[in-house]
């Protein structure tokens, strides 16, 4: 049970090195890190939300006006 | 999607008899997969976007300066185009760690790391005093001769009770001693060939004697991957310089139809004489020359050839004397033998070989003759100890034995590399291994890790390397031993799970545990 539960952690340690190394951020200062994780936070947050508050109604208005 | 380069020999109907190992020439080169250079690409983006807030923060006063700042006055042009260019403040310092780190061994098969660390990011370095004791993978010791102990070291100091350290002059003047002309009747015996004379430095050996060569009114093909000193050597020269595509006949082919049918650029004369220069062992590529194919374009269009040997002599052959030996052909249809002492004899300087004529030319010719200090008596004799070992004159078959080592080591590393996923270039016969990183902060990771887990390893990025092309270099040595390999390919195999570089289309991945290490064994036991 706690080996699973440490495996599981050691796979996200291992997920943020994988973040860290693909978009550079491992070679960069800590402040450095929390800016552009900050900005890519914000930008994909406000994707999402978008959808979920609009693709609902987008979809439906589709259906309509090809049916 | 991604297309494998493969270069398989071809058969060439008046020379088979002397092409023993064609059917193991194996060059691969695989291509780069796509994501992987769209999030290299990315990664350099998201540096540079840094770099510039970074810039721009220090040239307004937030950040102070950290780099060595103009010292002339306001008034003055500066004195340096770039001082300090972008690249090196904003990427090359973030990861400063890795490169150049000091030792404190002799770098044998082992090497004793410093431990560096530091408290502003890299701009400033304090040593714990820790020395970190790791396998040895970066220097380029193939034979093994880098050692501190053994016959070698002992006729080195011997020969500085008798000779001390220098002549204090150049070979123009008082500086041929005895041991000169020794080395290079021996060197010229080692190689097949008339005649040798040597040099005190391997880069200057090219930059100094290709102007000795080629002049004005004469074309120098060199391939695109030629080493600087190539290069440095034929801009000095004063010829015009052409590039063809790496290790490509065809188009070696078609450049010397085009110069020969042109002529000069402007006037349309033709050429005085068109030299082409080819490496024996690519050091950033470990790809090997088609030297049986070059060969015969340079005879049938009347060109000379120059094959700078400076990774290949002592490491590729069967008995060690390079790609010469490797392709088996004669040693005169090269016009000029170049290669260095730096790489497998453990030692310094470099030489050129070749016909008698040739050689008295250079002797008069060259510019280290008059300008450059001759070679220096303990340099000499560790070669000159070296050379009698490999070619066997001590009596012992210990050179022999070196060679098979590295064969067998070479063969062991680079096919458990490719088994298990990474993307390794080059030449299977290659003691040089590069396995691709790609991504800039990989680069950093493989390292840091590496040493972590007791392999010092050289990984290389801009500007020795394409910028999206970084890799980590392996350099095998007749002194490392099986477990030795076995240590460094476990973290290998460990480092690349947890940085994610086994990037191969073709190879399946798998992990270490997962090979069939009995087949492995076997190879190594039975070579």
């Amino acid at each position: 049970m706690l080996e699973s539960v440490r495996r599981f952690f050691k796979f996200i340690h291992w997920l943020y090195l994988q973040y860290l190394l693909n978009t550079a951020l491992y070679m960069l200062e800590p402040w450095e890190r929390a800016l552009f994780s900050a900005f890519l936070f914000a930008i994909i947050s406000t994707a999402l939300y978008s959808a979920f508050v609009f693709l609902p109604h987008h979809v439906r208005s589709m259906i309509q006006f090809y049916s | 999607m991604t297309a494998a380069k493969k270069s398989k020999k071809t058969d060439m109907k008046n020379k088979s008899s002397k092409l023993s190992v064609s059917d193991q020439f194996h060059e691969e080169f695989e291509e780069t997969p796509t994501w992987t250079a769209v999030i290299t690409v990315l990664g350099y983006a998201i540096l540079s976007l840094l770099g510039w807030l970074r810039d721009f923060l220090r040239n307004i006063g937030i950040e102070n300066k950290k780099t060595s700042q103009d010292p002339n006055p306001k008034n003055f042009v500066p004195l340096y185009q770039s001082y300090e260019c972008f690249y090196t403040r904003n990427l090359y310092t973030r990861i400063r760690d890795v490169f150049n780190q000091p030792i404190a061994s002799v770098a044998g098969a082992t090497v004793d790391v410093m431990e560096r660390i530091s408290d502003d990011f890299n701009w400033t370095f304090k040593f714990t005093g820790k020395k970190l004791p790791s396998i040895n993978l970066g220097s380029y010791n193939y034979l093994g001769f880098a050692e501190n102990s053994g016959p070698c070291s002992e006729q080195a100091i011997k020969s500085i009770e008798k000779y001390g350290l220098t002549t204090c002059s150049t070979r123009h003047e008082l500086g041929t001693q005895k041991y000169m002309i020794e080395l290079e009747d021996l060197m010229a015996k080692y190689l097949n060939v008339e005649d040798c004379i040597a040099f005190g430095m391997g880069f200057a050996t090219n930059a100094l004697n290709i102007p000795a060569l080629a002049g004005k009114g004469d074309l120098i093909l060199s391939d695109r991957l030629n080493h600087t000193s190539l290069i440095l050597g034929a801009r000095l020269s004063g010829a015009v310089i052409r590039t063809f595509n790496h290790n490509d006949i065809k188009d070696l082919e078609f450049q010397l139809r085009n110069a020969i049918i042109h002529g000069q650029p402007r006037t349309c004369r033709p050429w005085k004489k068109i030299l082409i220069i080819v490496e024996g062992v690519y050091s950033m590529e470990g790809s090997l020359c088609k030297l049986p194919e070059i060969i015969e374009i340079k005879k049938k269009y009347k060109a000379y050839l120059y094959v700078d040997e400076a990774h290949s002599i002592g490491a590729i052959g069967s008995r060690g004397r390079g790609v010469v030996d490797y392709w088996n052909v004669d040693p005169d249809d090269i016009d000029i033998h170049m290669g260095t002492f730096t790489k497998s004899f453990g030692s310094a300087g470099g030489y050129i070989a070749g016909k008698k004529s040739l050689i008295d030319h250079i002797r008069i010719y060259t510019h280290s003759g008059c300008y450059s200090l001759s070679m220096s008596a303990p340099v000499v004799y560790q070669i000159i100890s070296a050379l009698s070992i490999i070619m066997g004159l001590d009596g012992t078959n210990d050179g022999q034995k070196r060679i098979q080592q590295l064969a067998c080591n070479v063969r062991y590393f680079r096919r458990q590399l490719v088994d298990m996923g990474f993307i390794v270039y080059g030449n299977d016969n290659s003691p040089v291994v590069p396995v691709m990183i790609f991504m800039p902060a990989k680069i950093a990771a493989v390292n840091r890790e590496m040493l972590k887990r007791g392999c010092a390893v050289v990984t290389v990025g801009f500007p020795a390397t394409l910028l999206t092309e970084s890799r980590v270099r392996f350099c095998i040595s007749a002194g490392h031993t099986k477990e030795m390999l076995d240590h460094a390919l476990k973290a290998m195999d460990e480092v690349g799970h947890l940085v994610s570089l086994r990037y191969s289309n073709r190879n399946h991945s798998r992990r270490w545990n997962e090979l069939n290490r009995a087949n492995y064994d076997n190879e190594y036991i039975s070579c």
